[in-house]
């Protein structure tokens, strides 16, 4: 279908994903969709993760404004819920025009409303996590990339660390902290490694604060208790990370090519670019696993220029406009064959990734999704409250889990 | 990612020249919060700080004055833009206590005093502060850092105001217009149904709230029963097969209406849900239950005040539409046995010949009468004649279905809509009716009962007639032939049905 000729604005609303970058990156990018499609202006709004969800919210109970994104960013875990509201506009009968099969098969399926085949967005970048540490810093400590394989070791090297390291500046582990705050991404491969997970197999009820989850999240959140995961005050965590030499390791799904490890970038620290390796999430009790999400592209139900608005996902999805976004911002493609390109200096580190993919899980796709991760996030962050106050006891960490619990559970029962 | 740029050396004066209308005239668009809204504020004006100055680090922190703290709502770092929510307590005479008296309006602090704390303030009103950070530089600010500073926080300051206003502004007129809008529907409504459903889409579309469900007590039934729901992805919606007991059992909905403040789910998740009871004076009509629960968003004081004001109207007006419905129901029943009027009898069966015609469908009426109903009232007195017409009715009505209608049509003389029923259901139904009335104990004075009998005549839709007055004479005709055929017997209307009765006196004491 082609896009009418009368000159458009489209609002697009998107995360900092490189900060104030943000803007700059996507002006540029967008240059060739603008020369592609001369009556068509795309604007580009930045509004950070902790308040995209209320706007976005807003939106849908406001409806039609002057102002109303056309199309918008979405966490991969927000679809089913957005969907579920009607928020977004369905894509299914675009199928036909784009490669679906080349999509990573997993997050493509999080596009879709649950238990229909009804497609809402389209992917731009994933969140795959690794664990990124520091050769120097583990030799000087006597140990190798080994002591990273499995949950016990990497404990036992963390501790290490903190110990060696307490006075140096160097933290040990830097949480990924997009949305300054623990995330459900951050504590799933825990669950999943030690057998848990967040619903019983009819998806009717929470499974989160069953055992086999505590003993995982009790292993995350003793990394806090021994400082290895610094905290200043009662939620907030250091803003120093692995990139910028801050810390020893850090679990991220970033690949900052262009800041970070480029010689010249205000962001470059030498001891970080020359030391850094990664290797895939430890391996838990009951297997290893790693969390698998990212952002798509949505059109928005209320966009009174849907067929601009779908132009603009379908360029922003192509392969080459994937690539060179996830360049700019540092973060990875939704396309497995892409990953090697993205590597291209650094082989190795894409293995890992690519490893990674095989170990990955994505939340399980129910149509509130969205709103479960918010009451698991605020739960999370209960947790951390209770650590900085030294009142965090096995006991209180279940009653405030089975809590979760009981809301999720509710949630489930109003909504399915 | 970014830094923010670092430049050094003397600049002049204009490099601190700075345009605000990039972030004073950021456009409010959405009305239910102003937190999301500040962000865009504060987005575009970090992002014009960082084109003027050197400063690599900054903050805003919003003043609770209920609290008395701070709360993070921004910070940059390191060409970032960091979300956070940190608390930050305002101990008495501490610098930012100062700050927040305005006893300075630049607060500079931590050695080499490269961290620089100015109030937000705006109309005499105290917002918040702003932090602004060299870090690298880790060097004094200039005078004229200083002056640009002040006006940019000035700039924000105002910017933070309107936005404030703004969505106020627009959340008050909301509420006003919401209120003033469904006390007009309140007091135009007849139809309760209707009046229901406009509420719950008003209290959805004009409050934004996820979802409202409303139900009603049944005071027969002792339960509270799902009248509708109204959704923010679905619309309209029936909840008609939600039941609940009216006892305290664990049901928040019934819990609320019942009072029993040990319910979890009415403390644990008030602020996305709320369950309001809907009360006339001292009487419980009802409860609707909204819920932001799939948004995750708070239903405010103000907005819970609004729903309860609301739900004070709605229960006046159910209790109204209660008191009219008995009204209206009183004027289509008879008095004696409770059942429908001829009158109204002859509306439903008009309509279900209109119905019938455009679903190509059928139906039966049956027509009946008590046998040797005269000698009753001559041998035991009318009382026992009206005791026989009452239990008549009870029986006819515990026979029928939902969807039939029941009428006296007169004297000993009822008659039975039967929608959807072709011509063998309808006389199975008859003849059951028939056995069913036959096996009654009427109690009689001295312990003694009487068994009555009846007769059933039936006329069909479309097969004996199309036209309503004519179906009702044939349900005569076939119920003169059943009587004609020795009474206590159901039969379909034929066209030879019409005979003489025989003169038998059945009616004995048992």
């Amino acid at each position: 279908m082609s896009a009418s000729r009368k000159p458009v604005e489209l609002q697009f609303w998107v995360m900092p994903n490189a900060g104030f970058e943000t803007r700059h990156i996507l002006r540029h990018l967008l240059d060739r969709f603008h020369k592609t499609h001369p009556n068509i202006r795309v604007t580009p709004e930045v509004f950070p993760w902790s308040v995209a969800w209320d706007r976005l919210m807003n939106v849908i109970k406001d409806g039609r404004g002057p102002l109303c994104p056309d199309v918008f960013q979405i966490g991969s875990t927000w679809t089913c819920t957005l969907a579920f509201l009607g928020a977004l506009r369905e894509l299914t009968p675009r199928l036909g025009e784009i490669d679906r099969d080349n999509f990573i098969p997993t997050v493509f399926e999080s596009c879709y409303l649950p238990h229909t085949r009804k497609l809402y967005a389209l992917p731009w970048f994933i969140d795959l996590r690794v664990l990124y540490y520091r050769r120097d810093v583990l030799r000087a400590a006597g140990l190798g990339p080994e002591a990273l394989e499995t949950w016990d070791s990497f404990r036992r090297s963390c501790r290490l660390l903190s110990k060696k390291y307490r006075r140096k500046n160097l933290y040990t582990l830097a949480l990924s902290l997009q949305k300054g705050e623990v995330l459900i991404h951050d504590l799933a491969p825990w669950i999943w490694g030690a057998g848990g997970s967040f619903l019983t197999a009819d998806e009717k009820h929470a499974s989160f604060h069953r055992e086999d989850s505590l003993e995982g999240l009790r292993c995350f959140f003793s990394l806090m208790e021994d400082g290895s995961i610094p905290l200043f005050g009662r939620d907030r965590f250091s803003s120093g990370n692995f990139f910028s030499g801050h810390a020893a390791f850090q679990f991220s799904g970033a690949w900052p090519l262009n800041s970070a490890f480029k010689k010249g970038h205000p962001l470059y620290q030498p001891e970080v670019a020359e030391n850094f390796g990664a290797v895939p999430f430890p391996l838990g009790p009951a297997g290893r696993f790693t969390f698998l999400g990212g952002s798509h592209l949505a059109v928005s139900a209320m966009s009174r220029h849907p067929e601009e608005s779908w132009s603009l996902v379908r360029f922003l999805s192509t392969p080459e406009a994937q690539l060179n976004h996830a360049r700019a911002v540092g973060t990875l493609p939704c396309r497995a064959s892409e990953i090697p390109e993205l590597f291209g200096e650094y082989p190795d580190i894409g293995r890992v990734f690519l490893e990674s993919l095989t170990y990955a899980r994505i939340l399980p796709q129910i149509p509130t999704l969205g709103t479960v991760e918010r009451v698991f996030s605020r739960c999370a962050m209960d947790v951390v409250k209770m650590i900085v106050d030294k009142g965090c006891t096995p006991a209180k960490l279940q009653n405030r889990m089975a809590d979760a619990a009981l809301e999720t559970n509710y949630i489930l029962s109003l909504y399915g | 990612m970014a830094d923010l740029p670092s430049k050094t050396g003397r600049r002049s004066r204009a490099e601190f020249d700075f345009d605000t209308s990039d972030f004073c005239d950021f456009p409010v668009t959405h009305w239910r919060s102003v937190l999301p809204e500040l962000h865009g504020v504060f987005e575009r004006a970090f992002f014009s700080l960082r084109r003027h100055s050197s400063f690599d680090m900054g903050a805003v922190f919003l003043f609770d004055p209920e609290a008395q703290l701070f709360r993070t709502a921004k910070i940059i770092s390191g060409g970032e833009m960091l979300d956070g929510e940190e608390e930050m307590p305002l101990p008495p005479k501490s610098p930012m206590w100062r700050l927040i008296r305005r006893e300075t309006d630049f607060l500079v602090l931590g050695p080499p005093d490269n961290a620089a704390f100015l109030p937000l303030a705006a109309f005499g009103t105290f917002l918040g502060a702003l932090r602004v950070d060299r870090g690298r530089a880790r060097k004094p600010f200039t005078r004229t850092e200083r002056d640009f500073l002040v006006r940019f926080a000035d700039a924000l300051s105002t910017a933070m105001w309107r936005v404030n206003y703004a969505v106020h502004d627009r959340l008050r007129d909301n509420q006003l217009r919401t209120f003033s809008e469904v006390s007009v529907l309140i007091h135009q409504s007849l139809r309760l149904k209707k009046l229901l459903e406009d509420v719950a889409r008003k209290i959805v579309k004009n409050l934004g709230m996820d979802r409202v469900k409303i139900f009603l007590v049944d005071r027969k039934r002792k339960s509270l029963q799902g009248e509708l729901g109204y959704t923010l992805s679905e619309g309209l919606v029936d909840i008609t097969d939600e039941k609940y007991p009216l006892k305290a059992d664990g049901n928040p909905l019934v819990d609320a209406l019942v009072g029993n403040p040990r319910n979890p789910m009415l403390t644990a998740f008030r602020q996305p849900v709320r369950y309001i009871p809907l009360r006339a004076r001292n009487e419980v009509m009802g409860v609707f239950m909204v819920d932001n629960l799939l948004s995750q968003q708070e239903i405010s004081q103000d907005e819970l005040r609004l729903l309860e004001t609301l739900a004070g109207q709605l229960g006046l007006a159910v209790k109204n539409a209660e008191l009219y419905e008995g009204v209206e129901e009183l004027s289509i029943t008879d008095e004696l046995t409770r059942l429908y009027l001829p009158r109204y009898f002859k509306e439903r069966l008009e309509q279900e010949c209109q119905r019938s015609a455009r679903a190509d469908g059928s139906f039966a009426i049956c027509m009946l009468d008590v046998d040797r109903f005269k000698n009753i009232n001559d041998t035991y007195g009318h009382p026992i004649g009206d005791r026989v017409l009452q239990e008549l009715a009870k029986q006819l009505r515990a026979a029928s279905r939902q969807i039939d209608v029941v009428c006296r049509y007169g004297g000993d003389e009822f008659i039975i809509l039967l929608p959807n029923t072709k011509a063998e259901q309808a006389l199975q139904f008859a003849q059951r009716l028939r056995l069913r009335v036959r096996d009654v104990q009427i109690p009689l004075p001295h312990e003694q009962a009487l068994q009555v009998g009846v007769s059933i005549g039936i006329a069909v839709y479309p097969e004996h007639s199309r036209q309503a007055e004519e179906l009702i004479r044939l349900a005569d005709t076939a119920l003169y032939g059943a009587k004609s055929g020795g009474r206590n017997d159901a039969r379909l209307y034929s066209p030879d049905a019409r005979r003489q009765a025989p003169e038998i006196n059945d009616v004995q004491p048992s």
